[in-house]
């Protein structure tokens, strides 16, 4: 933490211009339509360097009353128009900046899409980023966070039944996905294919998914790709509101809701959110499932103990002021999520028999609880800014099983088969500057402290400790007015220390005879240097060609280096190798984007050559473990990783909008030719959305559409993996916005695999055991926001 | 201390490029065909279920065979539950339930393209109850054959056998005994022991509060047969209708040998 502080004064220093006395000015003006020069009530315009907000009036003027002199990125928006950035050099006051927006029907033209580190206009960036807003969010509102981003092309997620899912990336996934919330790493053994993210799914309003070669700016586990989390919008100044969500699943009795509130007197903020939901055993259209050559039956067609429950809780405080934004924000995740019983070992029928209780939590079961406190700081200098983003995270897993007898070890004495808790403590500064109008830099710097201990009567890995720190630079030159040519370069270097385990090892007579040592001591120490260089090619609005090349890096998780034990539910014996080196990732990603009038298409080729790829393969002995099955070492191999991405948009007329979509991965190990697991399929998409505008009391719109999932078989399996049929999945919804007494109310109601289909995801942990996927589930979600600002009362377009 | 360094060569990447193109799909002859685990029997019989006695040498016969080259041969024992399960192979319904200790993990060596290979096992004359013997088998090139499992049911004359022929009321569709508060269970069958029998004990249970709401001590004074109607099991009026309750009737000799027998009670 010193180190940081240290780090903060000596950037600032470099500013001179902070220490003499900043001067304040206000920015006024007017947001008109181009065309007709009518003025534009209730769009929204943000300052990205300072995150202040605010709106149009009835007579399309807004004002920003403090600003600091600098330069400033000011974004305006309103739904069915271009959005706009303009560069505004603050120096004195600005009475009357004219905004002038084009109107266009095609969607992403109507957002902001910048990179919330670089700021950068998405033509001008050099790698596809895709922005989920919370409409999209609300409209997909899967069993979790990541099912709903799941319709992003190029995005998955890895799920143990419904309650747990992880985040895959163009088939990478785990530590090599890195998922930021609020500009800090998450950290929660994401190693582990069992582990979800720990988000309140209800709390995330817009996701920002960079595909491909990250490392540059986001270091070790950006190999795969980026998920970046992004804070709610601070509330505008002196507003009060709040908004209440409530869902309602029928395929597994899911009950949730979610309430916050936030408030803003003159820029100082909060923001407060509690949510809670509660689901029971999931239905799936089968009576049966076939395990170890055995048939067991699935009761009343509801597995047994997949219920779940979870909570959350989130506080921030904040300041906007002039010089920029400081916030604190404090959450805590806590769910409970049942595991199928035949996950941790042959399932007798009994176990799987009905309880007459689909939403009580028996043995086996998962628990964590994570807890957060950020800091998050953007400071507006005179010709840039600095970020500042501080952690501090405490994820505690558990895992309760019923004691039972391993070899000749004693009966536990409580089902506390395994519990981690790791601390992290992170932060990171950047200094975002523009040179000149052709130039641009952002340099940074970054370090993370983890501990992790570990208890229960089952190995799975060690205690250890990892130090890490980071640096980069980064700069943007467009020399010419079509093309913008990228480019930086980083350094890491990371420490390891790993304490060694010794199991107790017992005779015929429950007599202990000595000590194993299922983990060595490990100090291992890593250096790595990585980069980018890309271009963008934007002649026009109507086209975009990027291209980036990447060379990233991972280095090995503790679990790589020195896991030890049997995994549940595969017998297989999992052991890391204290010898593995970082990969390393050479990358190309293209990004071609066509729009005409109501036309948008874009293809995301990519191509990955990897350098020592880490992931678990077959020894071919067997574990000298009781009752382990094959021994499974981590090894590590020349990979191949490539495929691509198409999505074409098409407004065949004003209410409605067709997409379609592809999603294609290859992946190899260069040395035996086989694939690497867990590749996910070749995936088709439809949508079709009718959408309406209606101009009766209650109701301002409605609309409805279906999508049609086509996954095809997946026969490109490694040794011992098993393939999966190809199958085809439906979705209809229906919404709408009603305004019950000027009080708005969103209902969507929404059916997901409409005509009750058997399937077995490929990328699920359940197929190890043949398990089906959810059946016909039919979703409710409304929502309520309100608001007791005394100021104006406008409607706001949420994009 | 070892500080690992990764410098950055160019050529190596643009090398490695090119090959990667060249040899991406190409399947190198991997070998991805699994062996498998083609017979298992006990004592000379087939099937999924097997009667042994215990204190007795049991014959495990295991046929394997591979497309190539066979590896490894893993046979384990374990026990088959956790003394609540009820297991429906062959038509029977019976309590799954493992008393004594007993585990095996052999691991033998193999080669060729089939194997036979006949285990003679020492089953421990201690134990009663089911297990599980698990055949596992992976070729040269780590493929693995689906395991094969079959339950061993042991027989041990030296352990109290609990022969329940009914109950009254009688189990329902779903394996309970369903009872008002304040009704009574009572039993038909007999406790049989070779060497005679010192008690029989039986309680009612509340797993999920963890409390005992019956329980009852009988001293069998060295009888070798136990008539169960001696037994009969009350639930207290205080009991809240809807709890599930486990009905658990443990068998003591006078050799210090245990056994029992479990019920699922569901109060109406």
């Amino acid at each position: 933490m010193k180190y940081f502080t240290a780090l903060l004064l000596c950037l600032l220093a470099f500013d001179q211009s902070i220490l003499a006395q900043p001067e304040v000015h206000s920015l006024r003006g007017k947001v008109v339509d181009k065309s007709t020069g009518e003025p534009l009530p209730g769009a929204s315009l943000k300052l990205h360097e300072t995150m202040a907000v605010s709106s149009t009036d009835g007579q399309g003027d807004f004002s920003f009353p403090k600003v600091r002199s600098g330069v400033y990125h000011l974004h305006v928006t309103y739904v069915g128009y271009k959005a706009f950035t303009a560069e505004v050099d603050v120096t004195s006051d600005v009475d009357s900046l004219r905004v002038e927006l084009s109107p266009t029907s095609v969607e992403l033209q109507q957002a902001i899409v910048e990179s919330d580190i670089l700021r950068t206009d998405y033509a001008k960036q050099s790698q596809d980023v895709e922005v989920a807003g919370d409409e999209f969010l609300r409209q997909e509102s899967g069993n979790t966070l990541m099912n709903s981003l799941s319709a992003i092309p190029g995005v998955q997620a890895m799920n143990v039944g419904v309650g747990i899912a992880k985040p895959m990336i163009r088939g990478m996934s785990a530590n090599r996905v890195q998922v930021n919330d609020q500009g800090v790493t998450q950290q929660g053994q994401q190693w582990g294919m069992d582990h979800g993210l720990e988000i309140d799914q209800f709390s995330v309003q817009r996701i920002e998914v960079v595909k491909g070669a990250s490392s540059l700016l986001y270091g070790s586990d950006g190999i795969g790709g980026v998920i970046n989390l992004l804070p709610a919008p601070i509330p505008e100044t002196n507003t009060f509101s709040g908004q209440l969500t409530m869902m309602g699943k029928t395929n597994n009795d899911f009950a949730g809701g979610s309430l916050s509130l936030q408030g803003n007197r003159e820029g100082a903020y909060f923001n407060v959110r509690a949510s809670f939901s509660e689901f029971g055993d999931y239905k799936v259209p089968a009576e049966q499932f076939t395990y170890l050559s055995r048939v067991l039956e699935i009761d009343g067609e509801a597995l047994k103990n997949t219920a779940g429950k979870e909570k959350n809780l989130s506080a921030a405080v904040g300041l906007l002021k002039s010089w920029g934004n400081i916030q604190l924000t404090m959450s805590r995740f806590d769910q409970q999520m049942g595991l199928f019983p035949g996950i941790i070992g042959i399932p007798t029928n009994f176990e799987l028999r009905d309880d007459d209780d689909s939403r009580d939590i028996d043995l086996p079961y998962q628990t964590i609880v994570h807890d957060k406190a950020l800091l998050n700081a953007n400071v507006a200098l005179a010709s840039g800014w600095l970020d500042v983003d501080l952690g501090y995270q405490r994820n505690t897993r558990q895992e309760r099983t019923r004691p039972h007898r391993v070899g000749n070890e004693p009966l536990p004495e409580n089902s506390q088969a395994l519990s981690l808790e790791l601390t992290t403590f992170s932060g990171s500064v950047r200094w975002n500057r523009r040179w000149t109008k052709q130039v641009k830099t952002v340099v940074g710097l970054s370090g993370e402290h983890q501990q992790n201990r570990a208890e229960g009567w089952e190995f799975l890995i060690p205690d250890f400790q990892s130090v890490s720190t980071g640096g980069f630079a980064f700069a943007e030159w467009s020399h010419w007015p079509a093309v913008t040519l990228s480019g930086g370069a980083r350094y890491d270097v990371s420490n390891v220390a790993t304490e060694n385990y010794l199991k107790p090892i017992y005779n015929d007579n429950q007599q202990q005879v000595g000590l194993d040592e299922r983990a060595p001591q490990l100090d291992r120490y890593f250096s790595n240097a990585s980069g980018a260089m890309g271009m963008a090619y934007h002649p026009s609005d109507q086209f975009n060609l990027k291209v980036n090349l990447g060379k990233s890096f991972r280095w090995p998780v503790a679990a790589e280096l020195a896991s030890n034990g049997v995994h549940h539910g595969t017998f297989r014996h999992e052991k890391g190798d204290p010898n593995l080196t970082a990969e390393q990732g050479y990358q190309a990603d293209v990004t071609l984007l066509w729009i005409r009038n109501h036309l948008q298409f874009k293809v995301t080729p990519y191509f990955g050559y990897f350098q020592d790829f880490i992931y678990l393969r077959p020894a071919a002995v067997f574990s000298d473990l009781p009752e382990g099955g094959q021994l499974y070492q981590y090894n590590q191999a020349d990979a191949v990783n490539t495929g691509f991405e198409t999505y074409f948009d098409w407004h065949v007329i004003d209410p409605l909008h067709l997409q379609f979509s592809s999603e294609y991965v290859f992946q190899a190990n260069l040395e035996t030719g086989l694939p690497i697991p867990f590749t996910p399929p070749l995936t088709l998409r439809a949508n079709a959305v009718y959408e309406q505008k209606s101009d009766k009391d209650w109701l301002t719109k409605w609309s409805g559409g279906g999508s049609v999932q086509y996954s095809a078989a997946q026969n490109r399996v490694d040794r011992n993996e098993d393939p999966t049929e190809g199958y085809a999945l439906l979705v209809a919804f229906v919404s709408a916005k009603f305004k019950i007494r000027s009080l708005p109310l969103e209902a969507l109601f929404r059916v997901d695999n409409l005509l009750d289909t058997k399937y077995t995801n490929h990328l699920s942990r359940y197929k190890l055991i043949n398990l089906p996927e959810q059946g016909r589930n039919f979703t409710v979600t409304i929502n309520i926001p309100f608001n007791f600002s005394i100021a104006k009362n406008q409607e706001h377009d949420d994009h | 201390m070892t500080i690992i360094k990764n410098r950055f060569k160019w050529s190596a990447p643009l090398a490695m490029l090119f090959a990667a193109i060249l040899f991406t799909g190409c399947n190198k002859d991997e070998d991805t065909t699994a062996p498998s685990v083609n017979l298992i029997q006990v004592n000379g019989e087939d099937g999924s279920e097997f009667h042994v006695d215990a204190g007795t040498t049991m014959s495990v016969l295991v046929r394997v065979s591979d497309n190539e080259d066979l590896n490894q041969l893993k046979l384990n024992i374990h026990p088959a539950g956790d003394g609540h399960d009820h297991e429906g192979e062959g038509g029977e319904e019976e309590e799954v339930f493992s008393v004594g200790i007993w585990t095996e993990d052999i691991v033998t060596n193999l080669g060729g393209e089939s194997e036979e290979l006949v285990y003679e096992l020492d089953v421990p004359s201690d134990i009663a109850g089911f297990w599980h013997l698990q055949v596992m088998c992976i070729d040269k090139d780590g493929n693995e054959a689906e395991p094969r499992v079959v339950t061993l049911h042991v027989e041990n004359d030296e352990f109290p056998a609990i022969n329940v022929e009914s109950t009254n009321p009688e189990e329902n569709a779903e394996g309970e005994i369903e009872i008002a508060p304040g009704g009574t269970i009572s039993f038909t069958g007999e406790i049989t022991d070779n060497s005679g029998l010192e008690e029989v004990h039986v309680e009612l249970e509340n797993e999920e509060t963890q409390t005992v709401v019956f329980e009852e001590e009988i001293a069998a004074a060295g009888a070798t047969t136990w008539d169960l109607n001696q037994l009969s099991v009350v639930i207290p009026q205080s009991v809240e209708s809807g709890t599930h309750l486990h009905l658990h009737i443990h068998a003591h000799d006078t050799d210090g040998n245990e056994m029992s027998a479990e019920f699922e009670v569901h109060v109406e």
